[in-house]
């Protein structure tokens, strides 16, 4: 996989970033433009979320160039409302529906991590490039790798802190690197498991860009 | 064709009008959001001008609510507010009765669509309506608590969980979340959907528990008529204390209730508050409750819990005495939350929907899908 240069990420995907205690250094792991759309921003700024020490960072991380917060220009909303008005089982909240109408039109990747709306990409869009919250974390820890222990544990706080969601693709390598395997090691072991065999191979994943 | 062009105007609008009424924005005011007249939103709302995709995404940010829940096709809308107009006249706190309205008409329309998304059916259960007369109807309460009680067929016992009774015994759909404080419940019953009731979630749970049996009462006696409980006594006419007598009738029955009263009695010699109190706990109502109760029985004289209570008897204080819990009756997931989990389990949601519908955050519906679907939400990535 090339060089990310756009990253168009959902509200499940920020939430985990923020759950992360670390949220500059794995936006700035990414190197390419990270942007929310408008929605998205708003659904994690509002309440309940208010208040919670892990989103106090959202509005720093926007001042400082971390984030850019975009609107949806009048083609990415008419894809917009194409998402939120399909045909139910086929539609999307508005925070993932902005964030593939946005990465449509701007040849970004999106980070998107429910079932639904990656079947969606699927289905609709083909040749959007969609990853997940997991492929955020493996690029921060190839990047940043000399400071596994500072690595890990922003995982560990993702998943203890947001609940962030494991896909099971990711199982062996998270297990892995929780258990205190180095990410190479953690890579060798995805690439062993017996899980490998099945067709929802770690082939599949998408390589960490170099 | 665009969503925009399939979507009837008309029903758009009407569901945009139903939103900014819900947040009482006017209708100026939504104009200058969306840079037009007003007459335009009058035309929107008519269904007269179609709404532009720009001018959608606005409105629905001015109104609290997502586009989705506009735009979907499952979406049920139909207006509960207007059956609540004795409550809203009847009162100077209308922003607490009009909030109060549509976070029940909001609850039921979710419910409804999940179960169309779903292809579930509600099992609504046939009850008569009894009438009230106004003689006898002290007794009248307390024959149709213990009527309700046999065809429930519960015997005269304690009610170890009256959310669930209610829900699956009399197929009333009940819904617990925050509500203004000032409000116990609410009440609302429609021909196609059946009888509603909304409990606050901020009230404890033997407070619940009354205001859910002061709520079948209105359904069983004149459940046309939509109701709103106050905390405080407002407006008591004779439908009310019906209601009140009935949710003690029907919490404590008179028979076990005397019984139980007089194995106290007997043993300790007398009843002090501390058998109050674990009598309360016993029959998962509150200790002003019970003792209210039994004053109505004749069983304690008029007046005790008040001079109680004037003497410095704290319910707080006398629990942390006997080491006493919470009791357990709170113990109810809503159907309308199980229904959402499902429709999130089976990919026909996304958690930022599920959020949205249950009016909850994204966080709270990770936890609750990872307690109770565990690792059923297994799924692939690629």
């Amino acid at each position: 996989m090339a060089e990310l240069e756009l990253v168009c990420a959902d509200a499940s995907a920020l939430i985990n970033i923020l759950g992360s205690g670390v949220p500059e250094e794995i936006l700035e792991s990414i190197r390419g433009r990270i942007v929310v759309t408008n929605q998205v921003f708003r659904e994690v700024k509002r309440c309940p979320f208010e208040g919670e020490k892990i989103f106090r960072p959202l509005i720093p991380l926007r001042e400082g160039g971390f984030l850019e917060v975009v609107e949806l220009d009048q083609a990415s909303l008419e894809v917009f409302i194409s998402l939120v008005g399909a045909v139910p089982p086929d539609d999307l909240d508005d925070g993932e529906a902005s964030t593939i109408a946005y990465g449509v039109f701007h040849d970004g990747a999106v980070v998107v991590d429910e079932r639904k709306g990656r079947r969606i990409c699927r289905e609709r869009f083909p040749q959007l490039r969609t990853i997940c919250s997991l492929d955020l974390f493996r690029m921060y820890f190839e990047r940043c790798g000399s400071n596994f222990e500072r690595c890990r544990s922003a995982l560990r706080s993702a998943i203890e802190r947001t609940r962030m969601h494991i896909p099971h693709d990711y199982r062996v390598w998270t297990e892995a690197i929780l258990a205190g395997s180095a990410v190479t090691e953690a890579n060798a072991k995805v690439h062993g498991s017996k899980y490998s065999a099945r067709s929802r191979t770690p082939e599949r994943c998408h390589p960490i860009p170099k | 064709m665009s969503v925009l062009e399939k979507i009837s105007s008309v029903e758009l609008g009407s569901r945009l009008k139903m939103a900014r009424n819900a947040v009482r924005v006017t209708q100026e005011e939504a104009a200058a959001a969306i840079g037009v007249g007003r007459t335009t939103i009058v035309a929107i709302e008519n269904g007269e001008r179609q709404v532009r995709p720009s001018e959608l995404a606005k409105l629905a940010e001015l109104y609290r609510v997502s586009v989705n829940s506009l735009l979907r096709e499952t979406a049920v809308h139909f207006d509960l507010v207007p059956q609540f107009r004795r409550s809203l006249s009847a009162r100077e706190d209308q922003g607490a009765s009009l909030e109060a309205a549509n976070t029940l008409q909001k609850l039921v329309a979710l419910s409804v669509e999940l179960e169309r998304l779903l292809g579930r059916k509600w099992n609504a259960i046939s009850f008569p309506e009894y009438r009230i007369l106004r003689s006898g109807w002290q007794e009248r309460a307390e024959d149709l608590a213990a009527e309700i009680r046999q065809r429930l067929g519960i015997g005269s016992g304690p009610i170890a969980n009256i959310f669930v009774l209610v829900e699956s015994g009399l197929g009333v759909r009940l819904f617990i979340q925050r509500l203004p404080s000032k409000i116990s419940g609410v009440f609302a019953y429609h021909d196609e959907i059946g009888a509603c009731i909304l409990l606050n979630s901020v009230h404890p749970v033997e407070r619940r528990s009354w205001t859910c049996a002061h709520e079948m009462a209105h359904f069983l006696t004149n459940r046309y008529a939509a109701d709103i409980t106050w905390t405080e006594k407002h407006n008591h006419n004779l439908e009310e204390r019906f209601a009140d007598r009935f949710a003690a009738a029907f919490l404590m029955p008179s028979s076990v209730l005397r019984l139980r009263y007089s194995e106290i009695s007997e043993e300790s010699g007398k009843f002090s508050p501390k058998d109050l109190v674990f009598l309360a706990y016993s029959f998962n109502v509150s200790v002003e409750a019970m003792g209210r109760r039994l004053e109505q029985l004749g069983l304690l004289p008029e007046g005790t819990y008040d001079s109680l209570v004037r003497r410095g008897f704290s319910v707080k204080v006398a629990n942390e005495l006997f080491g006493l819990q919470a009791s357990a009756a709170g113990n109810f997931i809503p159907r309308l939350t199980w229904l959402a989990l499902e429709a999130y389990q089976r990919g026909l949601l996304t958690g930022g929907q599920v959020a949205d519908m249950l009016g909850l955050d994204r966080i709270s519906v990770r936890s609750l899908a990872e307690s109770l679907l565990a690792s059923e939400l297994d799924d692939e990535v690629h």
